[in-house]
């Protein structure tokens, strides 16, 4: 009788634990969002981001619908002509229960200042990416499915399928007419066919498990033709305690194969990774074991092909990395302090300074993510949730009280809709 | 002759009056003590029916009026019990006044239970009677199992779908001095219904597939010894020993499948009571001790339920209670005051991890009853107070290498009161009312308090959880007409819900609250002796006023609103004829009610049961579930469909004692 009762708060609880940090969109499209959701994204800033898709060819290979921090933009429209309509830049935010019972995504229309609170009902532990004109959201353990939305059908369902009753999957990626999808419980990248949904291929990673079999890949980013994966290396039979040692793999999506493996400084690097478009940097949040401040944030050189020399030690920022986000040579994180409770940090790059953005009582911060100078936290604070923004330059919060979105937000991804 | 050994009575659970059965059915409406003992409280009696079909106790339960089972798949399956919207934790459930839920997780598994050796079980609604002696917020149920009616001897055999097999043998001895019974009880199933299988994507249906629950066997076995005797004109002693078994798999949440996931059970329940009756002032003193060991195993070892662990726990509950308890009459005041002490030791070890961690909890427990019923008017009104002061104290060691919680040893106590005063009003032989109002606390249980060592944290500040409860209603009797009546409303604060508070740990906090309003009717005319009518209807509004914004105002989850249980049953000659209708509400699976339950599925249940009998000998026939109507009390754990059922019993009944 117990344990089965305790399985359901284990298998709710466990859901999120290995959902692993808040990586968000680096299609971050910022409005100077308001309490009231009021938009003051001029029309310029838009087709400017457009344009600069454009520019880079306007395919899905410079949307990192993995991880955070780039200047991106999530233009939902693709590569299809939108000349004649307006764009709106939306928020889609991941939602989940307080008990994690139940999950919802809503949207923040920023341009209209509109909210729809729980729009739609997804498992309680997802994530969401959006490459193209689609929203991916991947249903973990328990639903173990990846679901498609078209934001330009009033964000109803193009496809959902199964990718493994069990497999847990953490992260997806869409390259060409190819999408990745990394699993938890498996030693394979799976890649499925965008155009049918079918299992065409995978990538086989075994050689990185550690001794409980499993190499635990997690978190995908897509730049310039490649993708990066990061692979934990936890001990299932030892509480998901990280072992040795954590990898990167740069895999080539044009031949699906590894083309390179990066062991890196720190284990456990579930706390994601951001981009810097700029300089092709690629910054990798390594968590360590929780409660200690092992951890680091790297730095991956994608023009070099390395881990350059300088690291942020967590001792440095003051706790256990939950996600990272990047913008304007700084990086952004949610730690949890010795207490678990939850602080929004910031790094400065340029002269090596940590700052405090926010602070929460209690476990409450959730994921973040940045465009064109506002930060977007997700606050889960148990009596007022919702979603704050700051400024990424002088860190003062722009809302006076968290949007309420309907669910507590746990994350978010940022596109524009051209509607 | 009678045989002289030692044999003891259970004052307390006789019935008062012998009922009488003809054509198979009821023809006098019984009394029973634990209605009799608590005229103000609302209390349900549920006899087990005397046929051929396999019993399952949670299946039972659910006629009574404000009783909500929430099941995890077929028969003995994983299912506990709501007593008028209360979570389960706030109901605790006996077995012959003993209590079963551990202190470690209060909420019990009906399916323990073993099904044939149950006579009849006692619903208390809303309040816990003095005689149990525990404290909480819902009610209690007491299970009382077969008593020794006269000298026989018997069984029962049923099979039926997925290969369940049952099998019960009794032997009873009722003498002048003393009596026994010695029960037998043996089930087996696969539980291997067959189910739609969405394959974790409900919103695409083209993948969905028909398949067999795999995993989902369960086998138990229990042996029920009750003895009793008369010794002397006063005194009287009873003993009891009732070991169980039960092991079963774990079938995985829809679309997971497992193989060797298992759970197993092994315990033993020792019980000895003596009382004195009528002696000078004292009405009966009774006097108790019992026992109950528990071992409980956990096997995941493939790590088959996707937990995201492999582990094999083993968890020992070791509890004992004394226990004294005294009536007296004192100026037309029924005084009753009981004391009991209980002592339970919780013993968890993780066998995939035995050097890293240990778990030991130990819980006292004192607990001082006193109630009075006042006879204001003799025979018609009644006054009757009632107090029980309960301390607490408890203690939990444990380490484990899970986010370096090495040798913690944590230690609290607290004292908690809880008052009832209820009303009884008889205005005529026929017509009673009554009414109560009461204030009653649930202790938090260890595991809310101390966590489990590794994923759930400590939490020492915890309050327990307080419940206000008013209710009244009325009872009307006659030869022809059964009815009763009731409503009430329960205003809890303090509910402990847990919550994330770290990456990898979650932590209780009293967090909620609930307002659940309702209405009971029972219905039983009596048209005729060979016809049985019951009707039973309980109405709800489980609504939750946690400050939690998404939560707020929100019906609380895996309860319903409306359910309505009614049974017809007609006896011609040697052939019983059974109807059971059964039907609850949808309601939601979480919380924020963004799932609601069963959304495009019938929650109605028909099931019919036709039973022959002559030459002492019982041949049946059920069919339960006629329609097929697929359910789900849990999100992802579907109930079966149809089920057939084929049953014979035979009572050989002995010369001296008997007809036959």
């Amino acid at each position: 009788m117990k344990r089965v009762s305790l399985f359901f708060l284990m298998a709710i609880f466990f859901i999120y634990a290995c959902s692993g940090g808040e990586d968000t969109s680096p299609q971050d499209v910022s409005t100077d969002a308001t309490a009231d959701v009021s938009a003051d994204t001029s029309q310029e800033d838009v087709q400017n981001s457009t344009d600069t898709i454009a520019d880079e060819g306007g395919d899905t290979s410079v949307s990192d619908g993995g991880l955070d921090g780039s200047e991106d933009i999530a233009d939902a429209g693709g590569d299809v002509a939108h000349d004649s309509c307006s764009y709106h830049t939306y928020a889609f935010t991941v939602n989940a229960a307080p008990d994690y019972s139940s999950g919802s995504f809503s949207l923040i229309n920023f341009d209209k200042g509109t909210v729809e609170k729980d729009k739609g009902v997804i498992h309680s532990d997802s994530v969401a990416r959006v490459y193209g004109d689609l929203v991916y959201v991947v249903g973990r353990l328990g639903a173990d499915n990846i679901t498609i939305y078209d934001p330009y059908k009033g964000f109803s369902v193009v496809k959902q399928f199964s990718v493994g009753s069990g497999s847990n999957p953490q992260d997806v990626a869409v390259y060409s007419n190819k999408i990745y999808v990394s699993k938890m419980a498996s030693n394979d990248i799976d890649i499925y066919s965008s155009l049918d949904y079918s299992k065409i291929g995978s990538i086989d990673i075994s050689k990185y498990a550690d001794k409980d079999g499993f190499a635990e890949p997690q978190n995908l980013l897509l730049y310039q033709d490649k993708l990066y994966l990061t692979v934990l290396r936890l001990d299932k039979d030892n509480y998901y305690a990280p072992t040795d040692k954590s990898y990167l793999l740069v895999i080539d999506p044009k031949t699906d194969k590894i083309e390179k493996e990066i062991e890196l400084g720190a284990t456990n690097p579930f706390a994601g990774m951001a981009l810097d478009e700029n300089y092709g940097r690629i910054f990798i949040a390594e968590t360590g074991k929780f409660g200690e401040t092992d951890g680091r944030i790297e730095i991956y050189s994608v023009r070099d092909g390395i881990i350059t020399q300088q690291i942020i030690p967590e001792s440095e920022l003051g706790g256990d990395l939950n996600n990272i986000t990047y913008s304007g040579d700084k990086l952004f994180s949610v730690i949890s302090d010795s207490n678990f409770n939850t602080i929004l940090v910031a790094y400065d790059l340029t002269s090596a300074k940590k700052s405090i953005v926010y602070q929460s009582t209690g476990f409450s911060l959730a994921g973040i993510s940045t465009y064109k100078g506002t930060l977007y936290l997700c606050d889960r604070t148990k009596d007022k949730p919702g979603l704050r923004t700051f400024s990424t330059s002088d860190f003062t919060q722009k809302t006076t009280d968290p949007i309420d979105v309907g669910l507590p937000p746990v994350s978010l991804v940022l596109l524009e809709v051209c509607d | 002759m009678v045989r002289k050994s030692l044999l003891l009575i259970l004052f307390l659970f006789l019935p008062h009056t012998i009922y009488g059965e003809e054509n198979g059915y009821v023809t006098e409406v019984k009394e029973y003590r634990a209605t009799t003992e608590n005229p103000s409280g609302f209390v349900e009696i549920v006899e087990i029916r005397d046929d051929t079909q396999p019993v399952d106790i949670s299946q039972e339960i659910k006629s009574a009026t404000g009783i909500q089972v929430n099941s995890t798949g077929s028969l003995d399956s994983f299912s506990t019990v709501m007593i008028r919207g209360a979570s389960s934790k706030s109901s605790d459930v006996f077995i012959n006044g003993v209590k079963l839920n551990s202190s470690y997780i209060n909420s019990f598994n009906l399916s323990l239970v073993p099904d044939d050796i149950v006579e009849r079980i006692e619903i208390y609604k809303g309040f816990v009677p003095s005689k149990l002696g525990v404290s909480n917020t819902g009610g209690a149920i007491n299970i009382v199992t077969n008593r020794a009616k006269g000298v026989f001897q018997g069984f029962r055999l049923s099979y039926g779908s997925f290969d369940t097999l049952d099998l019960s043998l009794y032997t009873s001895y009722k003498g002048e001095d003393g009596n026994y019974i010695i029960s037998f009880y043996g089930r087996k199933t696969d539980g291997d219904f067959e189910f739609l299988n969405r394959n974790g994507t409900p919103l695409n249906t083209e993948d969905d597939v028909i398949e067999r629950r795999s995993n989902n066997y369960k086998d138990e076995y229990a042996l029920s010894f009750l003895a009793t005797n008369r010794i002397g004109n006063h005194l009287s002693l009873g003993i009891s020993f009732l070991p169980m078994y039960s092991k079963g798999g774990i079938p995985g949440i829809e679309n997971i499948r497992t193989e060797k996931a298992l759970y197993s059970s092994l315990s033993n329940l020792f019980s000895v009571e003596g009382s004195l009756i009528s002696m000078g002032p004292i009405k009966d003193l009774i006097a108790g001790y019992s026992n109950l060991y528990t071992r409980t195993t956990f096997d995941d070892r493939n790590g088959e339920l996707n937990m995201g662990f492999k582990d094999i726990v083993d968890t020992s509950d070791l509890r004992h209670t004394c226990y004294i308890m005294g009536n007296t009459l004192f100026f037309n005041n029924l005084v009753t005051l009981r004391l009991s002490y209980t002592s339970e030791s919780i013993d968890r070890v993780s066998r995939l991890h035995r050097n890293d961690n240990k778990y030991l909890g130990e819980r006292s427990e004192y607990i001082l009853s006193l109630s009075d019923n006042i006879e204001i008017l003799k025979d018609r009104f009644f006054f009757i107070p009632s107090i029980d002061y309960k301390w607490v104290s408890d203690r939990v060691e444990y380490s484990s290498a899970y986010l370096m919680q090495r040798d913690k040893t944590l230690n609290n106590s607290e004292d908690l009161r809880n008052y009832r005063v209820g009303v009884f009003f008889k205005v005529t032989d026929e017509l009673a009312f009554k009414s109560n109002i009461s204030y009653q606390h649930r202790y938090p249980d260890i595991y809310e308090m101390f966590g489990d060592g590794v994923y759930t944290q400590p939490n020492i500040k915890l309050k327990s959880e307080d419940g206000r409860l008013i209710d009244g209603g009325f009872e009307l009797k006659t030869d022809w007409l059964h009815i009763f009546y009731s409503v009430f409303k329960s205003d809890y604060e303090n509910l402990i819900q847990f919550f994330e508070n770290s990456q990898r740990t979650i932590k209780a906090d009293n967090i909620a609250k609930a307002e659940i309003f309702g209405n009971e009717l029972s219905i039983k005319p009596i048209i005729h002796k060979s016809v049985f009518i019951s009707i039973n209807y309980t109405h709800q509004e489980p609504i939750n006023k946690t400050d939690i914004p998404s939560f707020k105002d929100k019906v609380l989850p895996f309860r319903y609103t409306d359910s309505l249980f009614m049974n017809y049953g007609i006896a011609i000659n040697r052939i019983r004829l059974l109807y059971e209708y059964e039907y609850t509400s949808q309601n939601y699976f979480d919380a924020a009610n963004l799932l609601p339950q069963d959304i495009d599925r019938d929650r109605s249940v028909h099931s019919i049961s036709v039973n022959y009998s002559d030459f002492g000998m019982e041949i049946g026939f059920h069919i339960k579930n006629i329609l097929d109507n697929r359910m789900e009390d849990i999100a992802g754990y579907p109930l079966p469909g149809r089920m057939f059922f084929i049953g014979i019993s035979k009572t050989f009944k002995n010369q001296q004692g008997g007809v036959l």
